[in-house]
């Protein structure tokens, strides 16, 4: 590297002025020794926003001649309490990672394949572009623009333009969303007990028992800065139980640990609230009493539904005449293999604490095949207790008044209303994948079952995909589907930092701008009782020639269809989009960027708007502050009406009775066939309570001896990060992984009898594929289940990633190549945990 | 990842050779006080090769150093309470004794009082440098290292090594560098009482092996650090350590000098075992400080 | 005079790691080499197991072992109480490596970085290299961070030893070492334990501590306080 004279001149100056006063080494020398140094240049700290996890953090990033040194928290922003975990750090790398696609390039060998190099070649933005808008042309020449489908991994707030508008306008109903690999089946708990479709905060603060369902909230799922930052103290005045059949960060942290077998979540569940109805430990004030006072709660005898007097809850007699009455921790205790006396000690601690006490749902103990009833169960605890909405209990957020796009109805010719009008590819709201979003059928994605609809072609063959920020070939259950899926698809564009597994399907790839530091735009989330907007901003020049996904690349299609004789796009953009400071409408990527990112926030910015939280002078305060807090939201702001059907907390729900009936009568069946459909085993009232399921897995014991389950790592930015030194270098802070290694986690037991020792190189197997990776013998997980991080068994993406990118050699396996595409249908979820599959072991 | 000890075979050689070297020199001017008209011709391969010896040691350990170039700021920048700085001092000061002691014996010139002097400063020097070797690793304080028997342990298999080399020598006829008339002076004084090398050498391999046997049991009976740093050093290294370190390099040397010894006590071993034992004598050395250094070097988990 | 050491409460920390990869940022350090890490264990038999995660880092000892067998004092305290190295005295002879019962200081045997001058690409001129990326940026690292120069060499050189300096960069701003910045769980807590009121020692007053080593007769200075 060459030192220019003036830097040259800095750097003898500062490292020869302080080294000589310290120790007394002539300045040259030092010189001479700091090779590297030039002098220290005071940085600033630009706020902008970690997009690592779902949290979404506010963060900082120190930025010094134009390079991103180092992050922080945000120190405005109270959600995280001005901290960041250990994933913002990776972001540097992420940003720096010297396998960026670093230019537009195409595809020059048409066939498509894991093995096949697809020969790409750089090309200009503009040929790029070009060739897009051709297809897309196309197939609106041939009245099939439905047949174009929008793949979305991660977005930001301003998605919706490129998701919803451009796919709309354009004339395809296919906006597909990944929600449903993520955690929809986690937000079916709280929304068929109390109409609420999101995740919940909860009141770390004030609470004293923490019951955390497969939860890790130490190291992912979700605010983990937040928790992080207060386990101390939560430690301290609470009792924190793990359920997880890993001892995971926070399992290692807690008092207790009940290590459930893979799937047996409910079984828990509904055991805990037999206790707690039968020794009457359940709070009075939120759910009611006998009218006489005489708890009539007794194990195996049904209860008059008149006897109780409910108050803010609804069916708690119904709930346990139908599946409670039986459900003893004895009988829980044999299907989870936790013993009796745990569970009881639990459900009186949990219940004692009340209401400061929160059951804590997550993805582990929801996104399994018959996960949907376990989220309702484990949710309806906070009810039991009455810790919903209440001090130290769960909580909703306050509400960010960012705003949405314009309606784009006007845009839309004929033949994008015609080509909306289509089912979408994902089979949503078909008898088996209800997806019952927002109490609708088919009211949410089913986003791991769009590979099969376009394998089937199945409502119709899908010709073109424009996927970004996604890479469905790695990140969905049954990823070899995904393979043969995009091999089949005639044209697919991919927006991505990397060469991911998706990549090498695609025909045109295009270099997206970094989320952290090379992106303008915001997003939104909530924690410690706080909801945020954070700006995100480009801190530094890209040093690749990178676009912003959804908004530059957007207009640049907008701008070339105009061309092609389809201006209602760009039309759209130009009359709808104006930056809100000058009332100018866009002319560039850039200005439409930043017009619709100012008008997106202007709620939030302009101190002429009314709203309850902070107050911002202007758009530059909110750049330079980064962050808008919202007010703490009130305690029991919903308790005398709640959304649901009866405007009380659900333990008989009436909504899911609802959704569940229109689904039957929209897909011209009853419920019971539903249930036999989604692979549920309750039939009749049982459907419409939190209940107890078998859970469902794939393979023989006989032929495949272990349930797997997998989990998540602390340092994983889903799935993203593991093309960078740290992620490898640290891989070994999630308890049992080692650095540089994809591990296994098998107990010694099993071990022994297997005749496999830590770091013998394994093969695992399940009824739909085979990986390879380490073994690892640790006592954290029990006999008879083997548990494996998510994140490793890249094939692509990068040197660090993968083994060897050039022989397509994954450094470990992923996990998605033996986990079977099954799903939570109800929610429309991929199944991924509850022990959705049997494993076969042998030595590699 | 894999570990690599920061200390490779290059240290291992530094202290081998330098051993050797040390041994030989002492040997040296132990034959030359003995009878040095006798063994003139042993005691000049002796000073001739000690410094060869260490210095080859020390160029060993310099290309060690991660910056070679500079060695030579260790006497200007010398850390009194740094072994590691005294060895520098007492290997350069030795090796400036010893080229001087060799070109005497090289001019003949062994005499004089320079000669004299020599002999005194030499032999404490050669203490020092034999003695730094296991100094310099139990400063270090690593739990194999710790406590002052490895001191004895190297400097014992020091001399037992340069023991085993003259013989070598000895038995193989090697000579250069010697005036004519040497060799003819040692020829008519054999009627005298001669240098029992073969007692020297069962002396030695009996006083090594309770030395090596004594540090074991002590290692074991040590405190937590010191039994698993044992305990791994015989889990990595076992074999060698019995078939070269003990058996090869101690007991069999031991066996059959005293064998030959009994049978008769003033004459040598035959010429074939002493060869053989010496050259077992030298592997074993070489092993033994190969094992103690590497192994003391591995990274034992711990915890409070 | 100053004695500078840390408080690491293990009751907060969480064993997240972030200061072992923010030490790694704020120092420019190589891969491979850790100045700040983690010791863990997992004991026990399932289902009664459990994990202990330590974090690890120089303890800037009273009594320091690597000081006392460094050769050319190129190991020294300062006035801060702080265990320093001054690499131009440095000679690489890795006493200190030997000597150090925590196994904090790593040793350059190669040029530093070889993965930023790494030219090759996966996409021949589709995608970047460690070498266009360190080009592009300017800089050996492409995230190199010049403040650590202003106290030691920004980037160690092949040949010589490195360890942790307690941030003492930072410390001379009245900053915190940068991994107790950005210790998410306020974990690590830094000060002067010659100063009866500081933190630090009101902390181990409270708690009461445990120390690395005790028996190696180094004084370590980072107090590990409560449990993990």
């Amino acid at each position: 590297m060459e030192m220019t004279r003036r830097r040259f001149l800095q750097a003898s100056a500062a490292t020869g002025l302080l080294v000589a006063g310290t120790t007394g080494i002539p300045a040259l020398k030092a010189l001479a020794e700091g090779e590297n140094t030039s002098a220290s240049v005071e940085g600033k700290w630009l706020s902008t926003l970690c997009q690592g996890c779902t949290t979404w953090c506010a963060m900082q990033a120190y930025v010094v001649e134009g390079r991103v040194i180092k992050v922080r928290g945000n120190p405005n922003s109270k959600a995280s309490h001005g901290k960041v975990c250990p994933r913002a750090h990776l972001a540097i790398q992420q940003m720096y990672d010297p396998d960026r696609v670093k230019v537009p390039m195409k595809r020059t060998n048409p066939k498509k394949g894991r093995n096949e190099d697809p020969k790409f070649v750089p090309i200009t933005w503009e040929e790029a572009i070009d060739t897009i808008t051709d297809k897309m042309m196309e197939l609106r020449k041939n009245n099939e623009p439905e047949k174009y489908v929008l793949m979305r991994g991660r977005y930001s707030g301003m998605a919706d333009i490129l998701y919803d508008a451009t796919t709309k306008i354009f004339g395809s109903p296919n906006n597909i969303s990944h929600s449903a690999i993520c955690a929809e089946a986690e937000k079916f708990g709280p929304y068929y007990t109390e109409a609420y479709w999101d995740y919940r905060d909860y009141d770390l603060a004030e609470t004293e028992y923490v019951l955390l369902w497969g939860a890790d909230p130490v190291a992912s799922n979700r605010q983990v800065p937040h928790a992080i930052n207060i386990w101390g103290k939560v430690l301290d005045q609470a009792t924190v139980v793990a359920i997880d059949p890993r001892l995971s960060a926070s399992a290692a942290k807690a008092q207790e640990w009940m290590p459930v077998i893979p799937g047996e979540d409910g079984a828990l569940a509904v055991a805990i609230a037999h206790v707690i109805l039968s020794e009457g430990l359940w709070n009075k004030e939120f759910v009611g009493d006998f009218k006489d006072g005489v708890n009539l709660f007794k194990k195996g005898q049904t209860v008059s539904e008149e006897l109780f007097e409910e108050k803010l809850t609804f069916g708690i007699v119904k709930w346990w005449n139908l599946e409670l009455k039986d459900r003893t921790p004895e009988w829980a205790a044999e299907r989870a293999g936790v013993p009796a006396e745990q569970i009881i000690r639990v459900a009186r601690g949990f219940a004692k604490a009340a209401p400061r006490a929160i059951s804590w749902l997550s993805p582990g103990a929801s996104m399994q095949v018959r996960g949907a009833y376990t989220a309702m169960a484990s949710h309806a605890l906070n009810a039991l207790v009455g810790s919903v909405e209440n001090i130290g209990g769960t909580l909703r957020g306050s509400s960010v008044p960012t705003g949405k796009i314009p309606s784009y109805a006007d845009y839309q010719d004929d033949l994008s209303k015609k080509g909306t009008k289509n089912k979408k590819i994902d089979q949503r709201g078909t008898k088996e994948f209800p997806a019952l979003k927002d109490g609708k059928s088919g009211g949410g994605v089913v986003t791991n079952r769009v590979a099969d609809g376009m394998l089937d072609k199945d409502p119709y063959e899908i010709k073109m995909a424009l996927a970004y920020w996604c890479n469905f070939p790695f990140s969905c259950s049954g990823a070899q589907r995904w393979e043969k899926a995009l091999e089949q698809l005639p044209f697919l564009v991919h927006i991505t930092t990397n060469p991911s597994e998706m990549a090498q399907y695609a025909d045109i790839v295009l270099p997206a701008a970094f989320h952290a530091f090379e992106k303008w735009a915001f997003n939104k989330s909530k924690a410690n009782k706080i909801a945020f907007a954070s700006i995100q901003q480009r801190v530094v020049e890209p040093i690749w020639d990178v676009r912003i996904d959804e908004t530059e690349i957007t207009w640049m299609i907008a701008e070339s269809l105009a061309k092609k004789g389809f201006p209602n796009l760009l039309d759209y953009f130009k009359n709808e989009i104006k930056d809100p400071e000058s009332g100018k409408a866009p002319t560039t990527p850039m200005e439409f960027n930043m017009a619709l990112l100012k008008q997106l926030t202007q709620n939030v910015w302009d101190p002429s708007k009314e709203k309850k939280g902070d107050t911002l002078n202007g758009w530059q305060d909110f750049v330079d502050k980064g962050v808008w807090n919202s007010v703490e939201p009130d305690y029991f702001k919903n308790w005398d009406k709640f959304g649901t059907e009866t405007k009380k907390f659900e333990f008989y729900s009436e909504t899911l009775k609802k959704a569940l009936n229109g689904h039957a009568e929209k897909t011209k069946t009853n419920v019971d066939d539903v249930m036999q459909a989604t692979k549920y085993q309750a039939r009749g009232e049982l459907a419409f309570v939190p209940h107890y399921e078998e859970p469902f897995r794939w393979g023989e014991e006989s032929e495949y001896p272990f349930i797997f389950f997998e989990h998540r790592s602390r340092l994983n930015r889903e799935a993203r990060s593991a093309n960078t030194l740290w992620y490898q270098e640290f891989k070994d802070v999630d308890p049992g992984d080692e650095a540089w290694d994809d591990v296994a986690k098998i107990n010694p037991v099993d071990g022994a009898k297997l005749g496999i020792k830590t770091g013998d190189k394994i093969r695992i197997t399940s009824p739909t594929g085979s990986i390879t990776c380490s073994a690892k013998l640790w006592e954290g997980v029990r006999p008879g289940t083997v548990g494996k991080c998510y994140g490793q068994g890249h094939w692509a993406y990068g040197k660090i990633a993968a083994q060897d990118y050039n022989k397509r050699t994954p450094r470990g396996g992923n996990n998605n190549e033996i986990l079977p595409s099954d799903f939570e249908r109800l929610s429309g979820s991929t199944a991924r945990h509850g022990g959705v599959t049997r494993i076969k072991i042998e030595k590699a | 990842m894999e570990w690599h000890a920061p200390w490779d075979i290059r240290v291992t050689l530094d202290l081998f050779l330098g051993g050797l070297g040390v041994g030989l020199f002492l040997l040296s001017i132990l034959l030359t006080v003995y009878d040095k008209n006798r063994y003139h011709k042993l005691a000049a391969m002796g000073a001739y090769l000690a410094p060869v010896l260490v210095g080859g040691g020390i160029l060993f350990l310099v290309t060690e150093l991660g910056r070679p170039l500079r060695l030579i700021t260790t006497l200007y920048n010398f850390n009194p309470q740094s072994m590691t700085s005294w060895g520098s001092l007492v290997q350069m000061v030795f090796m400036v004794l010893s080229v001087i002691y060799a070109w005497l014996y090289f001019k003949n010139n062994t005499t004089g009082s320079l000669f004299k002097t020599i002999l005194g400063t030499g032999t404490v020097f050669a203490l020092l440098v034999g003695g730094y070797h296991g100094l310099l690793l139990s400063s270090l304080g690593r739990p194999l290292w710790a406590g002052g028997m490895v001191v004895a342990l190297f400097l014992v298999s020091s001399v037992l090594g340069g023991t085993a080399l003259l013989i070598l020598i000895k038995e193989l006829g090697i000579s250069f560098g010697v005036p004519q008339k040497v060799g003819r002076e040692i020829a008519s004084a054999s009627d005298a009482k001669g240098f029992n090398f073969t007692a020297l050498f069962c002396i030695l391999s009996a006083l090594q092996l309770i030395l090596v046997l004594g540090w074991q049991i002590s290692l074991s009976r040590g405190a937590l650090d010191t039994t698993a740093a044992a305990t791994s050093l015989m889990d990595q290294f076992g074999g060698l350590w019995v078939g070269l370190v003990l058996l090869g390099g101690l007991v069999l040397p031991l066996l059959g000098s005293l064998y030959s010894l009994i049978k008769n006590k003033s004459s040598e071993m035959p010429k074939g075992m002493a060869l053989t034992l010496s050259a077992l004598v030298i592997v074993g050395g070489f092993t033994f400080k190969h094992i103690v250094l590497i192994a003391g070097q591995i990274k034992l988990p711990f915890l409070f | 005079m100053a004695r500078y050491g840390m408080v690491i409460d293990l009751h907060k920390c969480v064993g997240c790691g972030a200061c072992g990869i923010a030490c790694k940022n704020e120092n420019n350090v190589d891969q491979g080499m850790f100045w700040a890490h983690h010791l863990k264990r997992t004991t026990g038999v399932f289902p009664n197991v459990s994990y202990e995660y330590v974090p690890t880092l120089c303890n800037h000892c009273d009594n320091a072992a690597c000081v006392k067998a460094c050769p050319t004092k190129a190991m020294y305290k300062d006035d801060k109480g702080l265990t320093l190295h001054n690499p131009d005295k440095c000679i690489g002879c890795k006493s200190c490596m030997q000597a150090c019962p925590y196994d904090v200081i790593n040793f350059n045997s190669k040029e530093p970085h070889a993965f930023w001058r790494d030219s090759t690409s996966l996409i021949d001129k589709g995608t970047g290299s460690g070498q266009e990326t360190s080009q592009k940026t300017g800089q050996k690292l492409p995230y190199y961070n010049p403040e650590r120069a202003t106290t030691y060499a920004g980037i160690r050189p092949k040949g010589i030893v490195e360890k942790c300096t307690l941030c003492d960069h930072r410390l001379a701003k009245d900053e915190q070492p940068y991994c107790a910045y950005s210790c998410p769980s306020g974990a690590r807590i830094v000060g002067d334990f010659d100063d009866p009121t500081s933190e630090v020692n009101k902390l181990i007053a409270q708690y009461g501590y445990k120390q690395l080593k005790p028996h190696a007769g180094t004084k370590p200075k980072v107090f590990y306080i409560r449990h993990f």
